[in-house]
């Protein structure tokens, strides 16, 4: 295997070239034949095949690799298969090598981002076809994957930056691929800004870990940090790292208070939300806390604080989600929320339960994107669900495929998402203490997500047409699009069989899989005394029956209030609560929030600075020097306030404090 | 009886402020540069200052003096390049007044 | 240096060693004064390119030789070659190389008489810059600066036609020459309370009771004030704006790279002179200025002044380096990590800033509104490989990795993690948050803004020497991103 590694990324980068030679070839094309059509697509129509043969065969390395660390026995899984070395920089003491490791935990992430992005691929070549932007749409994808596998490929951290700095840039790209709309490009850029926000965590974080372990490596990382927690003055410095890096990780996976921008991309194409924004790239800060874990399990304060941000992020975006009628929004906010019990899990030091909850989540959230765009795509980019209702007769395979999503979102018995969340309230249930309040805010998010989901459902294909019957005719999407939604059906359907509970199932597959990665934490947890206790089988049977209860009774409730919708759902609501209606429907005005404690006060601040600075100092200094100038004669009959003075007085200004200053101090 | 050294570094910062306050008051390019010289040759008297303070009787400390006289070598040349730069200007705007040069900010 | 004899002094001058650690900058000065002759030897003008590029890369390769074997202090101490001055050197050399290629083609026909005059800037501003790099003392760095900055002045004001010009000439010129008089205002004081201008002298009494007198740290105030000006930190940049718009674009390509990379060289091996003391106010300036150049250059729509204001943004974090040696109680190791770290820093700048002001010098050819975000907009459909080169510089500049900028960034927050400024690097890093905003409107307008069909034909082409400028600029900027250990191997 080896260096065949290499093949995986690069295969979708060489994929992303082609296709943007392909899309200037076009555009040539079209310049050089006015009378083109500019959705013809032209010579861009290789594109994707092109595209997708790239994902096909990045998908095959992918198995291989997962394949060949099969073979190897237990104690060699964890070091994992590397390519071949690049020594980057070589300063002696600190060294950047890179090379792609395939271990336990990457073999999960490769096989999920080449296989529902091979997948998303597909389907994009249906949704995408007539656009004018049709090859550049797929060089974007491809790149995208490229980066996301060289983010969970890096054996060095430096490595995993420029994936996520990468995956980052793509994401900016495909949000704003619909430029012209005005406002996608807005809601990029945003994206962003939060991301980097998080980024300068990450690099800090990064920083700190150099300090402390002379190394970027993460298997390094990751194995020294039991040397280390005797020294109370590293612990600590350890914890802040911790810390920093869980910021990188709020940044990308949209964790409270960086939440804000993950809704607002959704203004990208439909399979861009499903592939970015749903199942690979928002994970990456799940998968950055699993890969440097002993790091986290030595700081028992960060995990609660991950703890905290998780079940917050759960019910705020599971509370968001109540009200939306954009169907996209209403999938956004689940994601934030789904997102937030990927973390909670972590901060019980779930590792294991957040990587399965990240591949279901990954299973069905996919699919419910991709079948809103199914939705969308056959209701001519109609996003309200208001203005939807009765789909089932009219896009029936779309339909079948959506109810199986959203009985996994939901947690009905025996789907994926009811094994994969379950595992994660089990686990924070049983750390008592704090761990308790959390696990309640977690249990009421799921109480939740069961209603918006059926909510949405209904809306969405239930009840009476809310359209104008006459002009729109909802279609049932091409084979290119619905067979990928079917394989995603089944693998949420049955996905849970991955990882059944321990009262079910004596050797979990995923968690046994992850031992080589997870043990190294619970090493850290038994030498820092944190010991977890397992709650009984009662305990868990009886949590389980709790879980599957509460995702019956509330998916019932969101359905049956919904099912016979008129056309304007929940103005009953908004008249009765006109307070929390809005509160919810604009995601706890989180952006009014930002704006009123960030932007406002900074605006004003600089403001009163640049007010003050002109006021008192430069017009000071110059009147007042001025009026020197007058006592010794000097026939200033103006008061001066040229450019080169001011910007003289500036200097003179600082050149005078500088002195003083350093005179002072 | 010689000057103490503190009176003449009084006098080089007087010269010095004084130099500094007629760069930022006056608009007349001209005078603006005569300025400079002003701040300039406050430098010079402290060079000269502090090598009678450092230099012994067996030796001279020569530094400053040396110093000065580049300084005097380069105010030359800065008065020759600033002068262009002022007749460049006066063609264009027929004035010498400092006002005048604004069209670039923001 | 107080000579016992007149002999002593002129065996000091004229040491046969000191020939190949001064050869550089007599190759480059000798080669300024021969672009003088040619103005006025009939029929000797077609010689000009060849002149100038015999000179630069004859600098080039004799601060090559200085770096296996460099001859260390020279000139009785006054002037050093070091394998740090060598890089120095070779940058200085090589960015006036490639400004003056896009200085190609860029004048009409008006100027075409001056041109020998002009190309001398070319020559006479790295022999400046290596001086003042090299310099071992205060004098010798004045020279050097007022060697560089007297020529630019004038040039500033090159197209004396155009009222930008010369308001920018002007304007630089004064606010100069107010800066270099507070320059030699604050060495005056040094001397008149140390008795030495010698930088390793100073360096040596650092800890004396002297050098906690008022009239010493005044003196040192001002000093580095003067330094500031050529650097542009706050608040000493308001210039730099102005006169980076108004100047002739190949001319700002040399004042925005090589003047502030020359003036770095000498500042951060002389700010010992700053007490331990002033950590947190250098800190406060550098933050100051980072903040300062992002907010202005958020504002812009003219790119030539976007950049302007970045590059303020690029001082203040190089001067952070400065912060990050103080804070270590100025030991001599960390100077040296950041000297290195500088160094890289302003290697990665000067080939992304040489590399996009002379784009836009290319571009400024067929009218001024080209270098404004609206007149970039869809370029890439025409010119995809000027969009492109002009896309990596700018993430260069926003510090994507990969990129010479991820390094520069990444060693001096290296340098202030080390020194547990944590703080400090926390707010570094937001600002480069604030800077990608402006770096990525560039981008935007280049690839993603629909194309203006009306203006077909109206891109200037782009020409062979152009083109090659910017492929060695966009080498070097991947070259510094990916192989970053090579460049710092060059360091030993």
């Amino acid at each position: 295997m080896d260096n065949s590694l290499w093949l995986m990324p690069a295969l979708p980068f060489l994929g992303s070239i082609v296709c943007g030679i392909l899309h200037a070839l076009t555009l040539r094309q079209r310049k050089a034949d006015p009378s083109m059509d500019a959705s013809a697509p032209g010579i861009g129509a290789l594109a994707a095949p092109v595209a997708v043969l790239a994902m096909v065969g990045s998908f095959i390395v992918a198995v291989m690799a997962w394949s060949s660390l099969k073979g190897l026995d237990v104690a060699a899984r964890a070091a994992g298969i590397e390519s071949s070395v690049w020594h980057w920089i070589d300063l002696g003491p600190f060294a950047i090598d890179l090379s792609m490791v395939v271990d336990p935990l990457s073999a999960v992430m490769i096989l999920v981002i080449t296989g529902v992005g091979l997948l998303i691929h597909i389907y994009s070549s249906g949704y995408i076809k007539g656009d004018p932007g049709f090859a550049k749409f797929f060089a974007y994808l491809n790149l995208f994957v490229a980066m996301m596998l060289i983010l969970v490929l890096s054996s060095n951290l430096v490595g995993l930056f420029v994936g996520w700095e990468g995956v980052g840039l793509c994401s900016y790209l495909l949000i704003g691929f619909w430029y012209d709309k005005g406002w996608p490009a807005e809601a990029g850029q945003k994206a962003f800004v939060v991301n980097r926000i998080g980024d300068a965590c990450f690099l800090i974080g990064a920083f700190l870990l150099v300090r402390l372990f002379g190394t970027l490596d993460a298997s390094d990382i990751a194995a020294s940090v039991i040397t280390l927690i005797d020294d109370p003055e590293k612990l600590g410095t350890m914890g802040l790292a911790a810390l920093l890096l869980f910021g990188g990780a709020c940044g990308k996976s949209a964790q409270f208070p960086l939440l804000v921008w993950l809704p607002d991309a959704m203004a990208g194409p439909t399979p861009v939300s499903a592939l970015i924004h749903a199942a690979t790239m928002v994970t990456a800060g799940v998968y950055l806390v699993v890969r440097l874990n002993p790091l986290f399990a030595a700081a028992p304060t960060v995990m609660l604080v991950i703890g905290i941000v998780g079940a917050l992020t759960a019910f705020i975006g599971a509370t968001s989600a109540l009200r939306q009628t954009d169907i996209k929004k209403v999938l956004a906010y689940s994601t934030v929320s789904q997102l937030g019990y990927m973390f909670l899990g972590l901060a019980t030091g779930a590792w294991a339960a957040a990587v399965f909850h990240l591949v279901t989540h990954a299973f069905f959230k996919g699919l419910l994107f991709l079948g809103s765009g199914s939705v969308i795509h056959g209701m001519h980019h109609e996003q309200d669900m208001t203005k939807m209702g009765g789909l089932k007769k009219h896009m029936p395979k779309t339909f079948l495929t959506f109810l199986a999503g959203a009985a996994a979102l939901s947690g009905l018995p025996l789907m994926s998402g009811f094994f994969s969340k379950d595992e994660i309230l089990f686990n924070a249930f049983g750390m008592h203490g704090a761990y308790y309040g959390l696990w309640a805010v977690g249990l009421v998010s799921a109480m939740l997500t069961a209603f918006y989901t059926w909510r949405m459902v209904a809306l969405t294909f239930f009840g009476k047409e809310r359209f104008d019957v006459d002009h729109v005719h909802p279609h049932e999407s091409p084979a290119t699009m619905w067979v990928p939604l079917a394989i995603l059906a089944v693998a949420s359907v049955f996905g849970g069989l991955l990882n059944l509970p321990a009262v079910i199932s004596k050797h979990p597959i995923l968690h046994t899989w992850l031992q080589p990665v997870t043990e190294k934490a619970d090493a850290v947890f038994v030498a820092t005394n944190h010991v977890h206790e397992h709650a009984s089988h009662a305990v868990e049977w009886g949590l389980l029956g709790l879980g599957a209860l509460v995702a019956l009774v509330f998916s019932h409730l969101g359905f049956r209030r919904y099912k016979d919708a008129g056309p304007a759902p929940d103005t009953e609501d908004a008249r009765r609560m006109p307070g929390l209606t809005g509160f919810l429907g604009a995601a706890w005005r989180l952006d009014g929030l930002y704006e009123a404690i960030i932007l406002i006060p900074v605006r004003l601040i600089a403001q009163a600075i640049s007010a003050l600075i002109d006021k008192l100092v430069v017009d000071g200094a110059v009147n007042g020097a001025g009026a020197i100038a007058r006592l010794i004669g000097d026939d200033t009959r103006k008061m001066t306030t040229g450019s080169v003075k001011s910007y003289a007085v500036w200097m003179g200004f600082g050149a005078a404090a500088l002195s003083l200053l350093l005179i002072w101090i | 009886m010689s000057i103490p050294t503190e009176h003449i570094l009084i006098l080089a910062s007087l010269l010095f402020s004084l130099g500094a306050l007629g760069f930022l008051l006056r608009r007349n390019v001209i005078v603006v540069l005569a300025s400079v010289e002003l701040m300039l040759n406050a430098a010079n008297l402290t060079f000269l200052a502090g090598s009678r303070a450092h230099s012994t009787s067996d030796a001279l400390s020569m530094e400053g003096p040396v110093f000065s006289l580049f300084v005097i070598l380069v105010a030359a040349c800065e008065a020759a390049v600033g002068l262009a730069l002022v007749i460049a200007f006066y063609r264009q705007k027929r004035t010498v007044d400092l006002e005048a040069a604004t069209e670039l900010k923001g | 240096m107080t000579f016992q004899s007149t002999q002593d002094a002129f065996d000091a001058a004229f040491s046969t060693a000191a020939l190949p650690a001064v050869l550089p900058a007599v190759i480059l000065s000798v080669g300024a004064l021969l672009m003088l002759l040619i103005e006025i030897v009939p029929g000797a003008r077609a010689s000009r390119p060849i002149v100038v590029l015999a000179t630069l890369v004859g600098a080039l390769f004799a601060n090559f030789t200085q770096l296996s074997d460099p001859a260390g202090p020279v000139l009785d101490g006054i002037y050093a070659s070091t394998p740090e001055t060598a890089i120095w050197g070779m940058l200085f050399a090589a960015g006036a190389l490639l400004a003056w290629v896009y200085s190609i083609g860029y004048y009409g026909e008006k100027a075409r008489p001056f041109l020998a005059e002009h190309d001398m800037l070319f020559l006479s501003a790295p022999a400046g810059m290596t001086l003042m790099v090299c310099s071992q003392d205060l004098l010798m760095f004045f020279v050097g600066l007022e060697l560089l900055s007297l020529p630019l002045y004038a040039r500033a004001a090159f197209r004396r036609e155009r009222h930008d010009s010369v308001e920018a000439g002007l304007k630089y010129f004064l606010l100069g020459a107010f800066a270099a008089a507070t320059y030699l205002f604050g060495a005056s004081l040094l001397y008149l309370a140390t008795g030495t201008i010698s930088v390793m002298e100073l360096k040596m009494m650092m800890g004396d009771t002297i050098t906690t007198t008022p009239v010493f740290l005044a003196g040192a105030g001002l000093l580095v004030a003067g330094i500031f000006f050529k650097i542009s930190v706050f608040p000493f940049h308001m210039w730099v704006p102005d006169v980076y718009e108004g100047s002739p674009t190949p001319v700002t390509t040399l004042m925005a790279t090589g003047t502030k990379a020359a003036a770095f060289g000498f500042l951060i091996p002389i700010s010992f002179l700053l007490p331990t003391e002033a950590t947190g106010l250098i800190a406060a300036i550098a933050l100051l200025t980072m903040a300062a150049g992002n907010l202005g250059a958020l504002v812009q729509t003219n790119i030539k002044r976007m950049l302007a204001y970045s590059g303020v943004a690029h001082a203040g974090t190089i001067l952070l380096v400065i912060a990050g040696y103080l804070a270590s109680g100025r030991d001599d190791a960390i100077g040296e990590q950041a000297l290195h770290a500088a160094l890289f820093y302003l290697a990665a700048y000067l080939f992304t800033s040489t590399g996009s002001f002379g784009l836009l010098a290319m571009l400024e050819r067929d009218g001024e509104d080209l270098t404004t975000m609206r007149g970039i907009r869809g370029l890439a459909r025409r010119r995809p490989a000027v969009a492109a080169a002009m896309t990596l510089f700018m993430l260069s500049l926003g510090g994507i990795p990969a990129t010479g900028g991820f390094f520069g960034k990444w060693f001096v927050f290296t340098v202030l993690v080390q020194e547990g400024m944590y703080g400090v690097a926390i707010l570094g890093a937001l600002m480069s948050v604030v800077a990608l905003g402006y770096y990525l409107r560039v981008i935007v307008n280049l690839w993603m803004e629909p194309l203006d069909e009306a203006d077909t034909g109206r891109v200037a082409p782009v020409t062979l020497p152009a083109g090659i400028a910017t492929a060695v600029c966009a080498l070097g900027v991947l070259v510094l991103g990916l192989m970053p250990g090579w460049f710092l191997d060059l360091l030993g």
